[in-house]
């Protein structure tokens, strides 16, 4: 028995190894290590999770193993055995033929990832062809089954089906499906599920914990602890190229030993009661430090156009915040109000198609209401209507007691500034042709430029203060969006929300691009800023640990319509609904 | 590229800014416009420069030609008559004995100034109709929408004559003529970036802020539009000369005494077996000036992609 064959015997048993992976990539001159001595083993039947945070070199280790790093990247190791075979050594030939064979990858998103112009089932035929001598008839055979298997229903119509013709759990399946088409020993899935709804990553979730069942090895990559939790047997949490902690999943989440683990643990807004922190320091290490922070946050910034008048129609009185709000009125009166609010697109084959119907909430004065949903139950058009973007085809919203919804836009306009808006991609809502200084300059002068050197002092102390308030150094305003990164930049979304003293704010989504540590940092701060000026959120997302933590009240929203309404405590502990309860039980949690 | 091309953005924007500020409020537009220029000069590379080093001559020779050359391009001397290039005459002289380097000097004004103005009529056009398609109702979309699809469905040279035909022939309405034909192809990018951009976030975000449609219009459209359109007005500015210099050498441009590279060309065509000088020279300037354009052009687009 030669030296090779007694590695291989005892190596049999992994499907994947990894030992001391070091990647790095050249840029120029400069070399920057991205991947720092990663090593990790995975069995039969066995899943280890790869968690880390954008940057942390997670998908790169993906890649190297598939030989995929990229020209630019060096990539070196003690061991990188894919089954039997040395990745390293392998020539392209014969790295192709291990794809596919020997390891599936799937990707985050399925329809970038499926070629929108072939059939689904040609997509998996495919493989099939390149790496198997079965017949065509064979061939087609085997697709329908492995569709099946992934729980397609309807295989024989879906495999003539063109990616965009499926919704996104379908697609994703069908993309699971080509990775398994050829039975491959190892699958490596990076972060599967993160583009899907509660609901439809359940359903995938549990594909894979079948697959994982029956003796594929599967190497996860994820952001998520919650969703890692569900079906990993060991979990590596990977920052900066290195693995920080790795051990039995029960273990790293139940009892974490490293800090790393520990913030991101903590991060996790399920289950965290509202008003308690999600990130370790009031101040992250990436912002400025603020000086006297309370109080000059407390008098708010404000325009030299804006001042305090108070609108008729309206009552005067302190709010629960520190801050003098514009226009104040008792906690627990309504900010701004829904009542049967009802809208409907006309779709391309002529029919009306009723995106919200009769939909009903009020938003309470300093508090805040979260609206909670899938995607395509009509959360985001609830948005719009609420900000006078779109005119509802029936229904009204009135703004502390006030017409919003009927008002000629023309009217509407100087009271715009009541009612401020945030949005899931900040850096789309900034002009790409401003710095952070002009963006907010913008938003604070109304548009107008600002006149005299007093005026101009004004605006500037203006931003200064805008920026301290959200966290941000001054020394950022010669910086474009393009140049900050996502927790920075939804920052500045803020602060220009801010800049005009709303009452209310539309939060849209405002924390799903970000990864879990900078979404506690947003979130933590919009909980500040609740609190220091008495603002009311109407907060929407599809995740409803974030939800949870964020509203006193939460309305859930099922086809265009709310389900089920109530304060937070009662509908979470005790669901009425449904469809709220199908709801939780997808929705995974640590613990 | 778009790291190192970030880079000098910040100690510009503090230079240029002196104090860092409200002073900038009243001046983003200008500074960011310097920056801008900075930003382009800064990274010029190989070809680029060869490109910059030409339009500058022709710049010079436009505004002030007798920088570079003492003799009258009107000037006859019949005994000089068909002299090859020589160093006396660096490009020779055509068969009234005027020097062709003064000449073709002399001629990059109306070149460039049609070249120019062509662009400028046509950018303008192109504005009003794109932002009426863009912006307008769907009806006017609509009746925007087939009148560029008629236009386009001459060649850009045979809606010039067309016009010239109608006007007469002369420099003006040659430039006019040239802008004209080609305003429809800028019409089209300009209705498609608006669309783009009117769906974009910060759009959006600037109604929330209760910004009016015409606000809107000046501080956010308007803007991103032009930056890509400059870099394209850029590659124009070439292919105008071309068109130009055509119209000219057709008799319907420059008329032949006066100093045009087109008219140049038309007169020596006679005498092209014989003094091919007459000929080669002014044709060369035109390949040079539009070539360089063109560079230039790329050179911006390429960086206006990047950023």
């Amino acid at each position: 028995m030669s030296e090779q064959d007694a590695v291989a015997m005892s190596e049999r048993a992994a499907v994947l190894d990894v030992q001391n992976l070091r990647v790095a990539f050249r840029t120029g001159r400069a070399s920057t290590q991205v991947v720092d001595g990663v090593g990790f083993r995975i069995e039969p039947g066995q899943c280890l999770a790869l968690v880390g945070e954008s940057g942390s070199g997670k998908s790169v280790t993906a890649r190297s193993i598939l030989g995929l790093a990229g020209d630019s990247a060096h990539v070196s190791a003690d061991r990188l055995r894919v089954g039997s075979r040395d990745v390293l050594t392998l020539g392209n030939r014969q790295l192709r033929a291990m794809r596919g064979a020997d390891v599936g990858l799937v990707l985050q998103d399925a329809l970038v990832s499926l070629d929108p112009l072939r059939t689904v089932g040609r997509e998996i035929a495919d493989a099939l062809r390149l790496h198997t001598r079965l017949t065509p008839s064979e061939r087609s055979a085997r697709v329908l089954r492995v569709l099946a298997d992934v729980g397609v229903p309807e295989p024989h119509l879906r495999a003539r089906q063109r990616s965009g013709e499926l919704s996104g759990g379908l697609r994703q399946r069908a993309l699971i499906a080509s990775a398994i088409a050829l039975e491959p020993p190892l699958l490596i899935a990076d972060e599967p599920t993160t583009a899907l709804d509660t609901t439809v990553q359940e359903q995938i979730l549990r594909l894979l914990e079948r697959l994982k069942s029956e003796g594929t090895g599967i190497l996860l990559i994820s952001h998520d602890l919650a969703v890692v939790g569900r079906i990993a047997d060991t979990i590596a949490v990977m920052t900066d190229g290195r693995i920080v902690e790795q051990g039995p999943a029960t273990q790293v989440l139940g009892d974490p030993q490293h800090e790393y683990t520990r913030l991101l643990i903590r991060a996790v807004p399920a289950g965290r009661p509202r008003g308690t922190r999600l990130a370790p320091t009031p101040t992250p290490a990436a912002t400025a430090p603020t000086a006297q922070h309370d109080r000059s946050v407390g008098s708010s910034p404000k325009g030299p156009e804006s001042s305090d008048d108070t609108r008729g129609g309206t009552i005067s009185a302190p709010s629960r915040g520190l801050g003098g709000a514009g226009d104040t009125m008792p906690a627990g009166s309504a900010a701004l109000e829904a009542r049967g609010l009802s809208k409907s697109y006309r779709s391309p084959d002529g029919s009306r198609r009723v995106v919200v119907d009769d939909v009903s909430f009020v938003l309470e004065r300093g508090r805040t209401l979260g609206l909670v949903g899938e995607s395509g139950s009509g959360k985001t058009t609830t948005a719009r209507l609420a900000l006078g973007l779109t005119a509802p085809d029936a229904g009204t919203v009135t703004l502390g007691g006030a017409p919003w919804s009927i008002l000629n836009e023309r009217l509407r306009r100087p009271e715009r500034r009541r009612i401020g808006a945030i949005y899931q991609d900040p850096l789309g809502s900034f002009d790409p042709r401003r710095n952070v200084r002009e963006i907010l300059a913008d938003a604070l002068t109304s548009g107008r430029s600002a006149s005299g050197a007093g005026g101009r002092a004004a605006l500037a102390r203006s931003i200064a203060e805008l920026l301290d308030s959200v966290g941000l150094a001054t020394a950022l305003a010669d910086r474009r969006p393009l140049h900050l990164s996502g927790g920075q930049r939804q920052r500045v979304a803020i602060a220009r929300a801010l800049a005009p003293d709303p009452q209310i704010l539309v939060c849209d989504e405002p924390v799903s691009a970000l990864d879990v540590s900078v979404q506690a940092q947003v979130l933590d701060l919009l909980d500040e800023l609740q609190q220091e000026r008495g603002l009311s959120y109407l907060f929407i997302s599809h995740d409803l640990g974030v939800v949870q933590h964020m509203s006193d009240t939460v309305a859930v929203m099922f086809d265009g319509r709310i389900v089920e309404t109530g304060p937070s405590a009662d509908v979470f502990a005790r669901p009425a609904h449904e469809y709220t309860r199908r709801l939780l039980e997808a929705a995974p949690r640590i613990g | 590229m778009s790291g190192s091309a970030g880079a000098p953005l910040l100690p510009s924007t503090a230079g240029t800014g002196g104090k860092p500020g409200p002073g900038r409020r009243e001046t983003d537009g200008r500074a960011s416009g310097t920056r801008h220029l900075r930003l382009i000069l800064g990274h010029l590379h190989g070809g680029e420069i060869v490109a910059a080093l030409v339009l500058i001559f022709l710049l010079v020779a436009a505004l002030a030609p007798s920088l570079l050359t003492a003799t009258d391009p009107l000037g006859i001397a019949p005994a000089d008559a068909f002299t090859p290039p020589s160093p006396r005459h660096w490009f020779g002289t055509d068969e009234s004995g005027r020097d062709i380097f003064t000449r073709v000097v002399y001629g990059a004004r109306s070149s460039l100034l049609i070249g120019v103005a062509a662009t400028g009529i046509g950018l303008v056009l192109a504005v009003i109709l794109g932002s009426l398609a863009g912006l307008g109702p769907r009806a006017v979309d609509f009746g925007v929408n087939r009148l560029l699809e008629v236009l386009f469905a001459f060649p850009g040279l045979l809606l010039a004559l067309l016009f010239i035909t109608i006007f007469g022939p002369g420099v003006a309405t040659s430039t006019i003529a040239v802008g004209l034909a080609t305003a429809p192809g800028y019409a089209r990018i300009v209705r498609s970036e608006i669309r783009s951009i009117r769906g974009s976030g910060y759009i959006e975000a600037a109604t929330v802020l209760g910004r009016s449609p015409a606000q809107i219009f000046r501080r956010h459209i308007l803007p991103n539009v032009a930056a890509g359109l400059f870099a394209l007005a850029t590659l124009g500015v070439g292919q105008a000369i071309v068109w130009a210099a055509a119209l000219s050498f057709l008799g319907l441009g420059a008329v032949p005494p006066a100093a045009e590279w087109g008219a140049m060309l038309s007169a020596g065509r006679t005498y092209i077996s014989v003094a091919w000088w007459l000929t080669f020279f002014p044709g060369a300037f035109v390949v040079l000036a539009a070539a360089s354009a063109t560079v230039l052009g790329r050179g911006l687009q390429r960086r206006n992609r990047e950023r």
